[in-house]
């Protein structure tokens, strides 16, 4: 920094936060609750995760339809009387699924919880796929899946999954309408029955409450839920290794979606802390290279990011940037030598004091509400780690060095390790792109 | 239900600046929050998306930080940053530990003073814009709907109609005077309210908020204009192609009451919202998507969905996606036989309770995120002159009656509403080869 520097004021003494205390039961059938008192404000942020894996595309369809339908009623209740229910109680309760586990969870006014613990198990134990809602569900959900192909990023993200993971589960992102009109009502009450139980799942409890009260009241609320589920059989990745740029036609596209995405490290090996700080000081955050390649000096594109996306199976690197269709190759050639020059020098010591410290404080700011405290604990505990791991690896962060970057990223972030995949207007791009290597059309 | 009580403390710098401070000592993160008193509403004709053109250059650096270094200096300790441009209101906002308070407040102060406004930077931040509105808008399918296509329907002034994230020829002629100009009338201290929530000693912000801020010079304050409008008494009806949406949408809009000078009255219209639309219990989507005449349906007070982020002229909306255009007019239909209905027996007990009571818990979790609290304390100070709101709006929202959303549900009618009707068109032909 220049002459700035004697007015920027220095920072006063820097203070730890405590982690936060868990408290934690196995239930009998299996599920692990976990508790932890944070009472800023009467909520309480409830998440519980349950493993399945996907194994295959028809799997992603009926369970992206479970996942849809699973709170259209229940032995007691139907699906209104349920929502006004969870209403009245100040509650929210939503479902979703991703490649390898389903996701349940919401808040609750902390005064309600054992009510909203007994709607919880209400609907685990009994949610009844009403053949009729089912399919009328079945209906507006292909037609969303049909909004949502329209958009360049879904394209982008379907074409790069397939490129990567080729005959892996893992290769399908969202179902296809057809493939979702294919499912029936008994194929997801099966699929409820074999795979939402206990037995491996985790319940996350977060807010204002008394850990041992709300162990308990887990324990009273969702013992009646039981079940072990049969081991999935998923197949190992074999990472495709094309060169070739993919590029997806999108017709009238007034830009390209440019995806790169690399396999990378999960956080079991001892490179994860690495490469977190290389993915954060290449494109993780607004102080990185990317940004100030991209956007703050030529202007191509208002967000560019890398990021790390953690799959149970194998995890990836992922850069991203939608830039204006003229400078589409310009963009991607810009990209690749930003990768080679975090391969092949050396980061300076203030991009690494930043990347480092960036991602030691915006945990532990993301960690300050409720909800993220939630997500993260229910995230490291389904995955096998706890949040004693969260405090292990910002400590190791803390001490990533710049050889260790260089070399991290010479084993895995290089330009030949990306592979490519362009969203925009084929008869405009295409040509540009074959200039910097193969470029193979997409369906 | 336990009220919040989040303290409120003021105080007013000699150049105008006011201060709302509002510790929360323990939590690890302060937040601090700088709202400017102009939005996209107060940008003059020929310089449409100027407002938010100027918060792109705010982030440009200012006489003592250099460009780029903001967003470094901030992450640099493990901050986040970020700005917003909204109708009536500009923010700036960092969330960081506390040990960095004093050097985020010397960043906004430094940039309420002296900002660096030169051609390189305007230059680049208009094709970054450019870049924004294309992947929000222009190349996404229902981009920008309804909150551009809505507004030139609804009202009438230059104000409330144009469109706020700019047209193309107006931001490729933006100058550096034009940012200079607008710093100079907008961006005095008077103008603005700053925000510190979280964790900090108040002495000690009270020191640090007067060295920082206490040197920026006072300046005159504009006027501020009404954007009131009269009630429309004609229904009014807009069209709008969009290149790559594969299915038709719908938009009807009213105004509002004046969320600010009849904020009581106005609550029955945000209540009525979340009647329309929370969930799978609501008269949306049992009307309309569980009929077959919508895909999906929503309804909202704000341009962006905010209920408490505008004064004057606002516009509660009622938004549609359709697997067919035949579905609309019965759609429509249905919208008006809902709040018929309304109108006239209200809402029921039950219903009307669950909605409040999601409501408030609702609240309750925003304000559990340090950086939503110091955005909503600050937004409600330059709106309303109140940042207490944050602890009054869950028991007032509590307190509405069923008597206060039916007649807000009689205000929605056919005559007084726009509709806007999005539908698919081809893109560009395909040369065949």
């Amino acid at each position: 920094m220049t002459a700035a520097a004697s007015t920027i004021p220095d920072l006063a003494p820097a203070r730890t936060a405590a982690t936060p205390r868990s408290h934690r039961r196995t239930l009998a059938n299996g599920l692990t609750v976990i508790a932890i008192r944070r009472p800023s404000v009467p909520m309480v942020e409830v998440r519980l995760r349950i493993p399945a894996p996907m194994t295959g595309a028809q799997s992603l369809a009926r369970t992206t339809l479970l996942s849809e339908t699973m709170l259209k009623g229940t032995a007691q209740h139907d699906g209104i009387a349920l929502e006004q229910a969870i209403g009245l109680l100040g509650g929210q309760l939503n479902v979703g699924a991703d490649r390898d586990k389903l996701l349940v969870g919401g808040s609750t006014l902390s005064t309600h919880l054992r009510d909203y613990l007994a709607l919880l198990n209400e609907v685990l134990t009994s949610a009844g796929y009403p053949k009729r809602d089912v399919e009328d569900e079945r209906g507006r959900v292909a037609e969303h899946l049909v909004i949502a192909a329209s958009s360049a990023g879904t394209a982008a993200a379907r074409a790069i999954a397939a490129k990567l993971y080729g005959d892996h589960p893992y290769a399908h992102v969202l179902p296809t309408p057809e493939q979702i009109e294919s499912v029936t009502p008994a194929q997801v009450r099966a699929l409820h029955r074999a795979r939402v139980l206990p037995d491996g799942a985790v319940l996350v409890l977060v807010g204002d409450l008394q850990p041992g009260k709300a162990l308990d009241a887990a324990e009273a609320a969702l013992s009646p839920w039981q079940g072990t589920p049969a081991a999935p059989r998923v197949p190992a990745v074999r990472f495709d290794d094309s060169p070739a740029i993919t590029v997806v036609d999108r017709p009238g596209s007034v830009q390209s979606a440019i995806r790169f995405a690399m396999p990378a490290v999960g956080r079991g090996d001892p490179g994860y802390p690495v490469q977190q700080v290389a993915s954060m000081l290449f494109g993780g955050y607004f102080s990185s290279r990317l940004v100030r390649n991209l956007r703050e000096d030529k202007g191509y594109t208002y967000t560019p990011r890398s990021g790390i996306d953690l799959g149970r199976e194998a995890s990836l690197l992922t850069v991203s940037a939608d830039v204006s269709t003229e400078v589409t190759a310009a963009a991607v050639n810009e990209i690749r030598y930003e990768l080679g020059r975090l391969a092949s020098t050396r980061v300076s010591d203030v991009e690494l004091a930043d990347a480092r410290q960036f991602l030691v404080g915006s945990s532990l700011i993301s960690l300050s509400s409720q909800a993220g405290l939630a997500s993260t604990a229910a995230t490291l505990e389904v995955a096998g780690f706890g949040l004693d791991w969260l405090t292990k690896n910002l400590k190791a962060v803390s001490q990533v060095t710049a050889d260790a970057v260089r070399d991290l990223a010479a084993r895995l972030i290089t330009p030949a390790a990306g592979r490519i995949v362009v969203v925009g207007d084929a008869e405009r791009i295409a040509s540009e792109l074959s200039t910097l290597g193969p470029v193979e059309r997409a369906q | 239900m336990r009220s919040p009580s989040y303290p409120v403390h003021r105080m007013r710098l000699r150049n105008g600046l006011r201060v709302v401070l509002s510790p929360a000592p323990g939590t690890a993160a302060v937040g601090i929050s700088v709202h400017y008193d102009v939005g996209m509403r107060s940008e003059p004709e020929g310089r449409t998306g100027f407002a938010h053109l100027f918060e792109h250059l705010m982030f440009e650096g200012s006489e003592n930080v250099a460009t780029h270094e903001h967003a470094r200096l901030v992450q640099g300790v493990g901050g986040t940053f970020n700005g917003s441009t909204h109708p009536d209101y500009t923010e700036y906002h960092e969330v960081v530990p506390p040990h960095a308070l004093g050097r985020a407040l010397f960043l906004e102060a430094d940039r309420m003073r002296a900002p660096s406004l030169t051609e390189a930077t305007m230059r680049n931040q208009i094709d970054v814009v450019k870049e924004e509105i294309r992947v929000n808008v222009l190349n996404r399918p229902y981009g920008g709907f309804p909150w551009l296509a809505l507004p030139p329907v609804l009202f009438e002034t230059f104000a409330n109609t144009h469109n706020g994230y700019g047209d193309f020829v107006d931001l490729e002629t933006s100058a550096v005077a034009d940012a200079r100009e607008f710093f100079d009338r907008y961006y005095a201290p008077g103008n603005a309210v700053l925000t510190l929530a979280g964790d900090f000693d108040l002495d000690e912000a009270r020191k640090l908020v007067r060295r920082h801020f206490g040197a920026v010079p006072a300046r005159a304050v504009p006027a501020r204009p009404d954007f009131s409008e009269p009630l429309r008494t004609e229904p009014a009806h807009g069209e709008v192609a969009d290149a790559h949406a594969p299915m038709p949408a719908t938009a009807l809009g009213w105004q509002t009451p004046d969320p600010v000078r009849s904020l009581r009255e106005y609550l029955g219209s945000v209540v009525l919202a979340d009647v329309l639309y929370d969930g799978d219990a609501s008269r949306l989507h049992q009307q309309l998507v569980l009929r077959g005449l919508a895909m999906s349906a929503y309804a909202y007070c704000g341009t962006f969905g905010d209920p408490f982020d505008q004064r004057g002229a606002s516009t509660l909306t009622v938004q549609m996606h359709h697997s067919s255009d035949d579905q609309r007019a019965a759609a429509i239909d249905a919208v008006d036989e809902i709040l018929g209905d309304l109108a006239a027996a209200g809402p029921t007990d039950d219903e009307l309770r669950r909605v409040t009571t999601r409501m408030v818990a609702q609240l309750l979790r925003e304000y559990d995120s340090t950086t939503e609290r110091a955005l909503r304390m600050g937004t409600l100070e330059l709106l309303y002159g109140k940042a207490e709101l944050v602890n009054d709006l869950p028991g007032m929202l509590l307190a509405v009656t069923a008597d206060d959303v039916r007649a807000a549900a009689a205000r929605l009618t056919p005559q007084s509403r726009a509709v806007v009707a999005l539908n698919p068109a081809t893109a560009r032909a395909k040369e065949t080869s």
